[in-house]
């Protein structure tokens, strides 16, 4: 059974794959819990992006505030 | 920067007040300060930590990039000995606020809880950005670029690939490349704070 690549995961939770492709990578999901596994850490991952973009969101914020001050 | 702090070196003043103000200046702000007093909580926490080289020698705006900072271990860890300062000066303007009168009815206790909450929090928001700062000088300018205009930016990935002349693959290969980067980079700072 090959697995699937971060990148091709990617693609496909993005619906940036064609139909057959959706069709054929969600089959393989349902019975490899590897690439389940793996599509699941990225998942993980955009929680820690959205924990990044928010933090420098509020110290961008700030400092933009105080340059507007001074 | 973080671990400079922690080895001992020497920061320079600016450097220092660029990096730790927006952190001082947060929590403030989320305990109930004004900005004025959060200003002045930036301010004193500056000077208590260069005391004995700015205090009466310069005004705290306009210190020479000689003046520098180097934690002396024998106080702790920077973490929590930045953290004492922090709240010890914040304590103080909540006091000189009860003194006026001026004060919203919280109870120390529940002001100090207050300030605890916030500072874990921003303290997490401030090891971010230092490992953000880390990822910018670890991975190659266009990984980077990726990154920031895929994740960061939430720009469309067929658009990002698109301006940086990039499959779409190979923008979530930098991101991915990124993201373990960066998980890296945050567990060696949380493991070197414990």
């Amino acid at each position: 059974m090959r697995h699937y690549t971060e990148d091709e995961l990617e693609l496909f939770r993005h619906k940036e794959m064609s139909v057959l492709g959706r069709i054929n990578c969600a089959s393989h999901l349902k019975e490899c819990p590897a690439c389940a596994k793996l599509l699941a850490e990225l998942e993980e991952n955009d929680k820690l992006v959205q924990e990044v973009r928010n933090s420098m969101e509020s110290f961008q914020s700030q400092e933009a505030t105080h340059r507007k001050q001074a | 920067m973080l671990a400079r702090v922690r080895r001992g070196d020497e920061i320079s003043w600016k450097e220092f007040y660029d990096t730790y103000r927006p952190l001082i200046y947060l929590v403030g702000k989320d305990c109930g300060l004004e900005p004025a007093e959060n200003e002045e909580l930036v301010q004193n926490v500056m000077c208590e930590i260069f005391r004995k080289d700015i205090v009466g020698k310069y005004d705290p705006d306009h210190v020479p990039d000689h003046v520098s900072f180097q934690h002396d271990e024998s106080k702790g860890r920077f973490r929590h000995y930045f953290r004492g300062i922090v709240r010890n000066q914040a304590l103080k303007i909540y006091h000189s606020r009860w003194s006026f009168k001026m004060l919203e009815e919280v109870p120390e206790p529940v002001y100090c809880q207050r300030f605890d909450t916030s500072w874990n929090d921003n303290w997490r928001s401030h090891v971010l950005n230092q490992a953000m700062t880390e990822l910018r000088q670890r991975v190659r300018p266009s990984t980077y670029s990726a990154f920031e205009l895929y994740t960061l930016q939430e720009r469309p990935v067929k658009e990002v690939a698109k301006v940086l002349n990039l499959s779409v693959d190979s923008v979530y290969v930098a991101k991915n490349r990124c993201v373990a980067a960066l998980r890296q980079i945050i567990a060696k700072i949380e493991k070197e704070e414990k």
